[in-house]
């Protein structure tokens, strides 16, 4: 038999995405750091985690994705490697583009990818090289539309399923990462994340993580100038149920398989690149982004404090006002006046209260340490699985 | 097949193909419309002044051909090539490619708009036909070379050029990974977390030692004939083994151990302290 299918023509249906969420710098703190892996991140955490997000109050079913698995053709993993290493020749250490496909039942598949193009030179300058930022004349969703257009013409996938990032651990989840799916998000429903980690890549290990903002966090950000913490206490937001990871797997069709095969021979990496037992670098500067990660939320929590402890002092003198109101107006109330209404109260003699702190920040960063936490956690188990296994062939 | 020894002035004397652009002319051709057999695209990479060229990335291009005519989507061709001129600069065009089993009589035409959208194109033939008579899949490039009596009528003749196989680092290990898939029935490849890529290779690892003593046992009971070179090469393998003695190696190992030992610690408490501040904001 020949293996030549016609796969899935057209996918008429969906509009096109949403023409945003290029060019957001790496606004992250940590320095280098590495890669992670969620606790577990199996499917029923994360169908878990949408079920509790579910149960919250004031979240409709409706909002959340039926997405619980990620499907990657091997030409989309193909693609951002070697966009990242191309850029990476550069000096360019983040890349960024989007991705293509469409979703059956309770999987996304992603088919096809194009990156986002390269940052030009003065900005570059004016940047100092770090991320990418928005090109001034280039038109994003212009440049959307132009690809999604062509790859309608080859039959291939043109829904934008999301967008991909290179992170060598675990700084991409920044604010504007945040920021950036949301958009995403609002335009597809079902669109995810995709985080790749070069840095695992070149130790001959894949990782492609997929995240997607839990429908609490979108709803939070969905009206944005209620953002406060009360609002997240009741929508329940916290670090644990920011971002929902959903798990990846690669499917190559048939005929790619046999063209793997093929390849095999020809093009050979090293195996066991991976059971290198000098991991002290990346220790190092896994411990380093994990501290500059505590400094930032050490920061973030004397701000808060000092938040309170000036709001306190603004509250009560705005209680001892009104007791003067009200003191006054009883005397009023003798002498037979009119009573003083509250907004007698002179607002200027009040003590100043700086705007609140951000309350999603904390948060977040709460969140980006808990991944370089486990991250670490993960590196260090299997640095001392490498140790056991050096040993058990020294001796043998 | 015609060959020829190419001289110097025909160009390209070697092309070099990376997997992302054989993966993406597998997936043009089986998304290619309902009624057509081949697909053909514009291949894009760089090429040396010393005749190498390198094809790094690749798009199809619609069109229609016939016994001895084709046409093809120019336009198309453009507007994708400007896409893909945004996204990499670096990239220009460097020949192009068709699946098929041989050149066909309206590659000529193809070819010589080519030309004009670069010096001296490549062309590659992808054969993705693949059944049980014949399993492999194959790969041939080409440049066109002029002949015939000079002021009389002239032909445009293919002549093989070598195809190589190249990728980066990070494609190779990516090849590498997803080649697992084709054991699994359902094609799927996953993704390993650290401590099972460890285990993985030390599997790999240890089924590869298993074949060399079995070679070795084999040789020392006289069943198989000890091969020189194999042997030497084997005994360097043995001699990068480094030699230590119990006590420094237990010493390594145990102020290793110390330190993720302490490293561990630290992170956990990191954690319960963040988990900590966490509750305590809440209230």
């Amino acid at each position: 038999m020949s293996y030549s299918h016609h796969r899935r023509p057209y996918q008429h249906g969906h509009g096109y995405g949403y023409g945003h969420g290029h060019g957001h710098g790496h606004g992250g703190y940590g320095g280098g750091g590495s890669h992670s892996q969620q606790p577990q991140p199996s499917a029923a955490s994360v169908a878990a985690a949408a079920a509790a997000a579910a149960s919250a109050p004031a979240i409709d079913d409706e909002d959340a994705s039926s997405v619980q698995q990620v499907v990657m053709e091997g030409l989309v993993v193909l693609k951002i490697a070697k966009h990242f290493h191309e850029e990476q020749m550069s000096g360019n250490r983040i890349v960024q583009g989007l991705l293509f496909g469409l979703v059956q039942d309770t999987r996304l598949e992603i088919t096809n990818c194009f990156p986002f193009p390269r940052q030009s030179d003065d900005e570059e300058a004016a940047n100092s090289g770090f991320g990418i930022v928005p090109v001034a004349e280039f038109d994003a969703a212009k440049y959307q539309l132009d690809i999604q257009k062509n790859f309608r013409q080859l039959n291939a996938d043109y829904l934008t399923v999301g967008w991909y990032q290179s992170s060598a651990g675990a700084e991409f989840l920044t604010k504007e990462f945040v920021e950036s799916q949301f958009h995403y998000q609002v335009g597809v429903l079902d669109a995810v994340a995709l985080v790749y980690n070069p840095l695992k890549t070149s130790r001959g290990q894949l990782e492609f993580r997929a995240f997607r903002l839990s429908p609490a966090l979108v709803k939070l950000m969905s009206d944005e100038d209620n953002v406060n913490q009360q609002r997240m206490k009741e929508l329940m937001v916290n670090q644990a149920n920011l971002v929902q990871e959903l798990p990846v797997i690669i499917r190559n069709s048939h005929l790619a398989n046999v063209l793997l095969a093929e390849l095999e021979d020809s093009v050979a990496s090293n195996a066991f690149s991976g059971l290198s037992l000098a991991m002290g670098s990346q220790l190092e500067r896994q411990m380093k982004s994990l501290s500059t990660g505590c400094e930032v939320i050490l920061q973030e929590s004397s701000k808060y404090l000092n938040y309170q402890r000036s709001y306190k002092k603004y509250e009560k003198a705005l209680q001892d006002q009104k007791m003067k109101i009200v003191y006054e107006n009883q005397q009023r109330a003798q002498r037979g006046e009119e009573p003083l209404s509250e907004d007698a109260i002179d607002k200027s003699k009040l003590p100043k209260i700086g705007n609140p702190p951000v309350a999603l920040d904390p948060v977040l960063v709460s969140a980006q340490l808990h991944q370089f936490t486990s991250e670490l956690l993960e590196t260090v188990g299997q640095s001392y699985g490498k140790l056991m296994l050096a040993e058990g062939i020294q001796f043998n | 097949l015609f060959q020829a020894k190419v001289s110097s002035s025909s160009g390209a004397l070697q092309l070099r193909v990376h997997p992302t652009v054989l993966l993406q002319i597998i997936d043009f051709y089986e998304r290619r419309p309902e009624n057509q057999l081949q697909v053909i695209g514009t291949l894009l990479g760089s090429s040396d002044s010393k005749g190498q060229v390198t094809a790094t990335n690749c798009f199809s291009v619609p069109h229609s051909e016939s016994e001895d005519s084709a046409a093809i989507d120019i336009e198309f061709q453009r507007a994708m090539f400007e896409l893909h001129r945004k996204a990499n600069p670096g990239e220009s065009i460097v020949g192009w490619f068709s699946t098929g089993s041989s050149i066909r009589a309206p590659s000529v035409l193809i070819h010589d708009y080519y030309s004009r959208e670069c010096r001296r194109p490549v062309h590659m033939l992808v054969n993705a036909e693949v059944d049980d008579s014949r399993p492999r899949m194959q790969f041939r490039a080409f440049v066109s070379t002029t002949f015939g009596v000079p002021g009389k009528t002239k032909g445009t003749m293919f002549v093989p050029i070598e195809l190589r196989n190249e990728a980066y680092d990070d494609e190779a290990a990516a090849c590498r990974v997803m080649q697992s898939g084709r054991n699994n029935i359902k094609r799927a490849v996953s993704l390993l977390d650290d401590v099972g890529n460890v285990r993985s290779a030390a599997r790999n690892l240890s089924r590869m030692l298993e074949q060399v003593i079995a070679y070795v046992d084999s040789v020392l009971t006289d069943q198989q004939k000890a091969d020189p070179q194999l042997g030497r090469s084997l005994a360097q393998l043995v001699n990068t083994v480094p030699k230590l003695d119990k006590e420094t190696f237990d010493d390594m190992v145990n102020s290793s151990t110390k330190d993720l030992l302490m490293l561990s610690y630290l992170t956990t408490m990191i954690r319960t302290h963040l988990d900590f501040n966490e509750k305590l904001i809440a209230m």
